[in-house]
């Protein structure tokens, strides 16, 4: 299987970074990209700004008919507003994204009209976020566990003008690989999920690794509300609920419900 | 069909011993189906390590009838929650054991759902 680029191949579970400087750098990795997924008959899922996807699509080579290709729904393109900021234009949700990936690439595969979904997310419309990147890293963390589910691969795109010194370090650490200089190359300061989250937990505490869903419903624990309340009060199903309980678990090392609202309680009188 | 709150009880008939386990103790129903779940995966490590690994057949048999015909809700609580909870290595402490050991247990579903695992 090839990444597009020339030498370059391409791994199912790969979750490869993609620094670029301007929309010429970025069109030059994301359309070779595309257009071996195209035509190899692979799935493939694109977010980008509007404005961005006609000169995008223009450079995705001449073998490939597109427009075909997205009425077939072959190749499907979304905007940062459909996607990382469906939750609102000032909250990026994690759980939001992964269940983004996981309704889009989990219906093609399982129609079985493909064998594999070649993904890929320009960040620009991210720019808001370089302040507080926390939530945003989480969620590139946990695309390596998603990666392992279903025969897929995320390529991710940032430009570097438009995010700072201490977000490359935190891409650095969620990405098992980097594609510099036409190559994709091993990360060697890339941690898995569970050693990036216990890095967070030194660093700061596990409180931090929590997405703002699951703070939210971890303070409701906290407050004795049941799964089925919490569910009702944040518009979430009781499966939702349960996941993200779950989630908190294990991020924060906690096995009852119990050393959980004792956690949250401890939290509160800190503040 | 298979629903949500279907998939604990179906898992646990497959694999009578953990009803007089101390996981089973824990897993409550107040705190969730994920949470009853990864207990029994919690248990099913414990099966594995002391190679008592008779009742495996028919759990990871139902794995993958929920897989193939549960809701998505029923799909996903067996994928995040239950094989999830199955590569917690801190689970298999020094035991020498590393979750690839179900792997011949595992349907065509379940090694679908985690075909590119790295302990696969």
């Amino acid at each position: 299987m090839t990444f597009g680029l020339p030498g370059v191949p391409l791994i199912p579970g790969d979750h490869i970074c993609a620094l670029y400087s301007g929309a010429h750098e970025r069109d030059a990795v994301l359309a070779p990209y595309l257009e071996a997924g195209l035509v190899a008959g692979d799935k493939c899922v694109c977010v980008i700004e509007a404005e961005d996807q006609r000169h995008l699509l223009a450079e995705v080579g001449s073998g490939v008919d597109v427009e075909t290709c997205i009425a077939s729904g072959q190749l499907e393109l979304f905007t940062s507003a459909e996607t990382y900021l469906r939750a609102g234009v000032a909250a990026f949700s994690v759980d939001g994204m992964v269940d983004f990936w996981n309704e889009s690439n989990g219906a093609a595969l399982t129609s079985g009209a493909f064998d594999f979904a070649r993904n890929a997310g320009d960040t620009t419309g991210l720019v808001a976020f370089a302040e507080d990147f926390g939530d945003f890293a989480t969620y590139e963390a946990e695309l390596n566990r998603m990666a392992m589910h279903h025969p897929r691969s995320f390529l991710c795109l940032y430009d570097v003008r438009l995010f700072g010194g201490g977000i490359v370090l935190e891409l650095l650490r969620t990405h098992p690989k980097l594609l510099r200089g036409g190559m994709v190359i091993d990360n060697p300061h890339y941690l898995t999920p569970d050693e990036y989250q216990a890095m967070r937990d030194r660093s700061g505490t596990g409180w931090t690794g929590l997405t703002t869903t699951e703070k939210a419903v971890a303070d409701l624990v906290g407050q004795g509300l049941t799964n089925d309340e919490i569910g009702d009060r944040l518009a979430l199903s009781r499966p939702l609920v349960d996941r993200d309980l779950h989630r908190i678990f294990r991020k924060l090392g906690v096995t009852t419900r119990t050393d959980l609202v004792r956690i949250v309680g401890e939290r509160a009188r800190e503040q | 069909m298979i629903n949500y709150d279907e998939v604990f009880s179906l898992l646990v008939a497959a694999c009578p011993s953990f009803e007089h386990s101390t996981d089973s103790a824990q897993a409550e129903e107040d705190e969730g189906e994920f949470l009853r779940v990864g207990h029994l995966a919690f248990h099913l490590i414990e099966l594995l390590l002391s190679d008592e690994t008779d009742s495996f057949a028919a759990v990871f048999g139902i794995v993958d009838w929920v897989l193939a015909e549960g809701s998505a809700e029923s799909r996903m609580l067996v994928a995040d929650g239950f094989l999830h909870d199955l590569t917690s290595l801190d689970r298999y402490g020094d035991s020498g054991k590393l979750p690839s050991e179900f792997v011949p247990w595992l349907g065509p579903c379940a090694r679908r759902e985690l075909v590119i695992q790295p302990f696969l």
